[in-house]
């Protein structure tokens, strides 16, 4: 009996896969929408501009440790820049007392080494720092910001502070050919994590600048051949795959309301990014309900639970446990109908959508993201879904 | 690492990792953990040799050969996985 009692198994488990019970793993505080940089493949909503009523120090506190008592236990800091929020230092010291693992999301700007000590010393975890190329030019125009050198010098203070780094960079038409320059510039920092993210066109900034930012589906593959054969050494490489260009959904967030809670900078309380584009749903907010009160009983976290709710061909397909139906936001966003198979996978009925728009010629019309922009879209949009 | 090697050796948790109950989180990432994993890494805390934590589990639940195996292939699967250093 003791021989069964020691029996090691031990089941490796990332984020991505589904959470055994029906509780949150995973806390992602979204601190502020303001951001020093512009990168138009911005997931935030275009809406930011409305969003702009943060909630206070206080109230992110109670959110924390609602977040722990329903069972979350990874915390991420992110915006928008979370560093532009001067209690961030304060909002650590709470979250790590309540036995968080803490990240903080950044673009590396404002991290001057006063605040990287604090952090330190209030028991941040680890950093995920971003960059937008390897190179300079590149860097500062998607970022619509000179932020390079800036960059540089605070990868490499996260280091000489010994914190866990993640090195970010988020791929598309424009970098992703330099994937194997992209790749020496990141092991020049030795980081622990390397995330290779192609841009993801489920809403916000990045799905208005689509037609500027997709790659062909050549460079996609030449991208993947060379990440692949790379020597990885100690790094671990996390490869987000391009669903366009895959044929295949991606299972977004791990499933929907299955390990994520999102707060927004407003005080929303959203199961993915873009939740809030879907229409027809109250969003819930901190300022009049506990997490508890969202994840267990809100329209908008169980509309998606399960798979009652799922059309032909997902409701008798086999993937329906694999990928859960696609992104909603996404389906919501090109097809009008928010139920629909998400029309990246090659079963979609719509999925000419999306290879249609695939072999398109690209346009170099650049959207940056910042409130005058979004005040701009949102002028344009009145309520219809983005696309077409 | 040898077998030798790995007995003598003073574990501890990679700096990367935290351990929180029944799950071992880094970053971005989470593995979850059974009972006997959460045993012996919180007995890693970079002084004890692996020879020493063996006592201890051995104290509570009696010695056997297969448990001591057991150990022995636990640690090896910590130390592949980066989980303690």
């Amino acid at each position: 009996m003791k021989t069964i009692y020691f029996k090691t198994i031990l089941p490796r488990t990332r984020v991505k896969t589904r959470a055994a019970a029906g509780q949150p793993n995973w806390l992602l505080a979204e601190l502020s929408y303001r951001c020093p940089l512009q990168c138009g493949y911005c997931s935030n909503p275009v809406e930011i501009a409305q969003y702009q009523d943060e909630i206070g120090t206080d109230q992110w506190k109670k959110v924390l440790k609602e977040g722990r008592e329903l069972g979350c236990v990874q915390l991420g800091f992110s915006g928008g820049e979370p560093l532009v929020r001067q209690d961030l230092e304060e909002l650590v010291l709470t979250a790590n007392g309540l036995g968080y693992y803490t990240n903080l999301i950044t673009s590396g700007i404002g991290l001057t080494e006063q605040r990287i000590k604090r952090l330190k010393e209030n028991g941040l975890d680890s950093i995920q720092i971003s960059f937008q190329s390897h190179e300079s030019d590149l860097n500062d125009y998607i970022a619509g910001n000179d932020v390079y050198l800036k960059k540089i010098e605070t990868a490499k203070l996260i280091k000489q502070y010994e914190f866990p780094l993640t090195f970010n960079i988020v791929l598309h038409r424009k970098n992703i050919d330099c994937i194997k320059d992209i790749l020496d510039f990141a092991f020049s920092f030795e980081p622990d994590f390397i995330e290779l993210a192609n841009t993801q066109y489920s809403g916000g900034f990045a799905l208005e600048n689509r037609d500027y930012l997709l790659p062909s589906l050549e460079q996609v593959k030449q991208a993947k051949r060379i990440v692949d054969a790379y020597p990885k050494g100690e790094s671990g490489i996390i490869y987000v795959f391009p669903d366009y260009h895959q044929g295949r959904p991606k299972a977004c967030m791990g499933g929907w309301a299955n390990n994520f809670i999102i707060v927004t900078p407003d005080g929303a309380v959203l199961p993915c990014l873009s939740a809030r584009t879907l229409p027809g749903l109250n969003v819930p907010s901190v300022k009049d309900s506990t997490l508890g009160e969202v994840w267990n009983n809100s329209e908008m976290f169980n509309i998606f639970r399960g798979e009652d709710w799922m059309q032909e061909p997902c409701r008798t397909c086999p993937d329906k446990i694999i990928d859960f139906g696609g992104c909603r936001c996404q389906a919501y966003l090109l097809t009008g109908d928010k139920f629909a198979t998400d029309p990246v996978c090659s079963l979609s009925p719509q999925h000419n959508l999306v290879t249609e728009f695939v072999e398109k010629e690209r346009s170099d019309e650049f959207v940056f993201r910042n409130f005058e922009n979004s005040k701009k879209i949102m002028a344009n949009i009145k309520g219809k879904p983005v696309i077409q | 690492m040898t077998s030798i090697a790995i007995a003598l050796s003073r574990p501890r948790i990679n700096r990367l990792y935290k351990l929180r109950g029944k799950q071992l989180l880094y970053p971005e990432g989470i593995v979850h953990l059974n009972d006997t994993a959460v045993k012996l890494l919180t007995l890693c805390d970079g002084t004890r040799r692996i020879i020493e934590i063996k006592d201890i589990v051995f104290d509570e639940y009696g010695f056997d050969m297969s448990i001591n195996q057991d150990i022995n292939d636990s640690f090896l699967q910590f130390y592949n996985n980066k989980w303690i250093i």
